[in-house]
């Protein structure tokens, strides 16, 4: 019998005892032991050279650092006003208006900071979905405090390709603009909102805690009932 | 995501694959939607609404709520990467 299909006999085995011992020491040090043992396999298939080299280790500080904490202080802007324009500049320096956009659906992310924990994870979540929002017609653009050169770095180490725009100065005008700004905080709140090619606000969602992501397949629903609502009509023949 | 065509979890190994996580977790979603874009079958388990579900996770993870942690066939993975999701799919003959 091959080590792994025993392995996975085992797993079987203990999943199923799951309900079988009442709530004890005994039972907490049994799992205990139980997820010990999936960190020392997983380090042991996982362990490689690059995995301990300087990037792979600034790539992976987010996991480590310390989360944010803290309800919704905001509601942000209501749907179906328009969406206030603005200009900023993104890694490159290279100002970018929401006018620029005019005629694509444009779904803005307003996050906290670049780095910690929850801004990554789910930064990296719509990078994985850039072909979804294209085939939709959508444009994604970040938006946080943190500078260029910030946002430069970070793009590099988490491989983000859509631009992120600096809301360095004046700190946080923009966010104030959409109405999610954490005045106590210094940045934004957590905010979604989506822009229909007329430049009018058609979603919106404000996470009610800071560290939650929102739902990608709300998300995907309401960008592709836009998009299905703005799709361009040829002209009539006479 | 349509929840209702999810299939139990079969006893064998190499069967379906469970996710258990949390709707506002990026890490959770990340994992999901690399599985609806490779057409893989699989059931959600919500933490935060399924205790039985809750309780199996604590079980498998030293008495922590890790999400996401994920079955595949026999393996369990407490909050792996997309990647080691990728390769266990792989091993089990699933991708």
């Amino acid at each position: 019998m091959g080590r792994d299909i025993r392995f996975e006999e085992f797993e079987q085995r203990f999943s199923r005892l799951a309900d079988k011992m009442d709530e004890s020491p005994e039972k907490e040090a049994v799992s205990i032991l139980h997820a010990m043992i999936l960190d020392l396999r997983r380090a042991g298939s996982t362990n490689s050279p690059a995995a301990d080299s300087g990037f792979e280790k600034i790539a992976n500080l987010y996991k480590t650092a310390p989360g944010m904490s803290g309800h919704a202080m905001n509601a942000g802007l209501t749907v179906n006003t328009p969406a206030p324009d603005f200009t900023l500049p993104d890694a490159t320096g290279k100002l970018v208006s929401l006018s620029d956009f005019r005629g694509k659906v444009v779904v803005v992310v307003f996050y906290p900071l670049d780095w910690s924990p929850a801004c990554s994870d789910q930064l990296s979540l719509y990078q994985a979905e850039l072909d979804t929002f294209e085939d939709m017609n959508a444009s994604l653009l970040g938006i946080s405090v943190d500078s260029l050169y910030s946002h430069g770095a970070w793009c590099a180490v988490r491989q983000i390709s859509f631009p992120l725009l600096a809301d360095f100065h004046p700190k946080g005008e923009v966010a104030r603009q959409y109405q999610v700004w954490r005045e106590g905080d210094g940045f934004s709140e957590r905010a979604l909102y989506v822009i229909d090619p007329q430049g009018v606000i058609r979603y919106q969602t404000v996470s009610a805690e800071l560290p939650n992501i929102p739902d990608i397949y709300e998300l995907l629903d309401n960008v592709k009932k836009v998009s299905q609502e703005n799709v361009p009509r040829p002209a009539r023949e006479n | 995501m349509d929840d209702s065509n999810q299939k139990p979890i079969p006893e064998e190994p190499g069967g379906a694959v469970v996710v258990y996580g949390t709707r506002w977790c990026a890490a959770t979603q990340m994992i999901r939607r690399y599985l609806d874009r490779h057409n893989i079958t699989y059931q959600f388990r919500d933490i935060d609404f399924d205790a039985e579900a809750t309780r199996q996770v604590k079980w498998w993870a030293g008495g922590n709520a890790s999400h996401p942690t994920v079955q595949i066939g026999g393996e369990v993975l407490i909050e792996p990467s997309t990647g080691e999701v990728e390769r266990t799919l792989e091993l089990q003959g699933l991708l």
